[in-house]
């Protein structure tokens, strides 16, 4: 029933080396530097795929954790707090500062690749590197990256626990939420005509709505193992519709704004939609038969088909998932079609007289609350 | 040899698919009865009316429309009784089937056991074969049997059986005490009537919306 895409957990990045650039004052400054690229080369290795160390070490160094996705948050987590201590020397007041620290970030060479252009997909002479000499891009990209695989992680646990699985969904959208909110608006400003989606607010805005999406869809799967009934099973299917309905139209202004953006973000938001609407109006249609309404049913059903048929995904594991959802709506159709005919001969109404679905939202986003080490450093150059 | 005299069994896939089908429109006619049982049911109410409101004519068309309907339901019941026949028939085209390939077993091993005998062994096993033959037939015949009894109901016996079920509900009836009158409304005063307003009741759904939220831990 869910679609997957893996693209935003894809990011790569280059080396950098943050004693070479910073001048310490102290040795503690100059090991706090030190720690920093440390923690740091350990995500490099990660998401370059560069590891060369087994499985079995790799758990051994994460304190015992199995998934490979739930190591890689583990090394982001602990890179974060490190990189939150030194932000806040990018927004220096006085002139002077600013010209050291913009030299000093320009010597880091602050680079990330991207997961959501277009040439991205094709791969044609690998990846793309995007240079932007701001620390906050730095801390942008880390967290969309971080985010990207809390949805993975999410997507990993799905089939044991749904429980977990919707929480952790959650707190990817908060750390999107908190991208859109607090970090990319001081961003954008300072970025170059060439630059990754990634470092648009509005592209977080989309995550977060996505991952509510998604955690949303979980909240259903639970739902229907319950036997929940079907006019809410409508209602929280329609849900998951709006959060993607109001994310698609964000991307909208986002085209404008990032020319190069993927087109397979948008397919995906697209299809996950159509999807949920067809379930959505099935649970609906279901619904109103009970209630003795088989000629609504039919025109729900009949409607919501002609309309996910207009478009279908062009290749798997999207166009088969597509295709079985679609297979089984219309064999419900058919038996309501046949009952209708053999039993109850009730005309069926006209698409304006069709009762429009209704969507509950019952998801939120669990805030993220930046951790920052207390410590004092001291930068030679610095006033 | 002995393949052609008994032919190849069904499938049994094909059997429980009919079968299956027999079944879903067995389902079909039923929800169609009743749907025509309260047509017919308002039809009555109706010629009720009428009749208080002394239009004996419109009263007499809505007994004719419940007569119509009533012709359906029986043709249906008709409807009904055909497909039970015809899936007690298939079941036991099944059971003649096992029938067959255990005969076709014993009949292998007795060839098999031919090759050891002598010709007044193979005589022997031939009529016991043909023994086994004319109880098979019997067994036929019996399982056909169902069809004539079906369609050869003694319309007598049960117009009679009909007579004593409504003989036996009349006599309850009579066993009924009477109604008592209602009791005369008791005033209340006005000055203590319950002034605080009944609580509103959550719906179903939001029971069910509340559970699921708790569920998830959202």
């Amino acid at each position: 029933m869910m679609l997957h895409f893996v693209q935003p957990s894809k990011l790569k990045t280059k080396k950098m080396v943050f004693e070479d650039v910073y001048a310490s004052c102290d040795s503690t400054t100059l090991e706090h530097l030190k720690e920093l690229s440390s923690k740091r080369k350990a995500i490099e290795d990660s998401i370059n795929e560069c590891n060369f160390v087994t499985e079995a070490i790799a758990k051994e160094m994460s304190g015992g954790l199995e998934s490979r996705f739930e190591q890689d948050i583990h090394k982001i987590e602990n890179y974060l707090p490190f990189l939150e201590i030194l932000i806040p020397y990018a927004d220096a007041t006085s002139t002077i500062n600013q010209i050291q620290i913009s030299q000093w970030n320009a010597a880091l060479k602050i680079r990330w690749s991207s997961a959501l252009t277009t040439s991205s997909f094709f791969k044609i002479k690998g990846p793309k590197f995007f240079q932007i000499n701001n620390l906050r891009f730095e801390l942008g990209m880390t967290l969309f990256l971080c985010g990207g695989i809390l949805r993975e992680r999410a997507l990993e646990v799905l089939s044991t626990d749904l429980v977990q699985s919707a929480t952790i969904f959650r707190q990817a959208a908060g750390i999107y939420h908190h991208l859109a909110q607090e970090v990319l608006p001081h961003l954008e400003p300072e970025l170059p005509p060439e630059k990754p989606p990634e470092a648009l607010a509005a592209v977080s805005s989309i995550m977060s709505l996505i991952c509510l999406a998604e955690a949303q869809a979980v909240t259903i799967r639970k739902a229907e193992e319950k036997g929940t009934s079907s006019s809410l099973l409508a209602k929280l299917h329609h849900g998951v519709t709006l959060f993607l309905e109001e994310a698609i139209g964000i991307f909208h202004t986002v085209v404008t704004q990032c020319k190069d953006i993927s087109s397979r973000l948008s397919e995906f938001m697209y299809f996950c939609k159509c999807l949920h609407e067809l379930k959505g109006q099935q649970y609906l249609a279901e619904s109103l038969k009970a209630c003795g309404q088989i000629g609504a049913a039919i025109g729900v059903l009949s409607s919501v088909l002609n309309k996910v048929k207009k478009k279908i995904p062009g290749e798997d594991p999207w166009k088969s998932i597509y295709q079985k959802q679609i297979q089984d709506a219309s064999e419900v159709l058919r038996k309501f079609v046949h009952e209708n005919d053999f039993v109850w001969h009730e005309k069926i109404p006209s698409i304006y007289e069709l009762p429009l679905p209704e969507g509950t939202k019952i998801v939120t986003f669990i805030p993220y609350s930046p951790k920052r080490w207390e410590r004092q450093l001291s930068f030679k150059g610095l006033v | 040899m002995f393949s052609r005299m008994f032919g190849k069994p069904k499938q049994e896939t094909n059997a429980v698919a009919t079968l299956d089908k027999l079944n879903e429109t067995l389902e079909m006619l039923e929800k169609k009865e009743k749907v025509l049982l309260k047509k017919v049911a308002a039809e009555v109410e109706k010629a009720k009316e009428f009749t208080r409101g002394k239009n004996k004519r419109a009263a007499i068309q809505c007994l004719k429309r419940k007569r119509l309907y009533e012709q359906q339901i029986e043709q249906l019941g008709n409807f009904q009784l055909r497909i039970h026949d015809q899936m007690i028939l298939l079941e036991g085209a099944k059971a003649t089937t096992e029938t067959v390939d255990a005969l076709r077993t014993g009949a292998a091993a007795m060839k098999a056991m031919q090759k050891a005998t002598n010709i007044d062994d193979v005589d022997k096993t031939m009529d016991e074969i043909n023994e086994q033959t004319e109880n098979m037939k019997q067994i036929q015949d019996a399982l056909s049997a169902p069809i004539g009894a079906a369609a050869d109901f003694d319309e007598d016996e049960l117009e009679a059986e009909l007579e004593e079920l409504e003989g036996a509900e009349l006599e309850e009836q009579l066993l009924q005490p009477a109604t008592t009158a209602p009791a005369a409304p008791v005033q209340v005063p006005a000055g203590r009537q319950p002034t605080r307003p009944v609580p509103a009741k959550r719906t179903p759904e939001e029971d069910e919306l509340a559970a699921l939220q708790a569920e998830m831990a959202l």
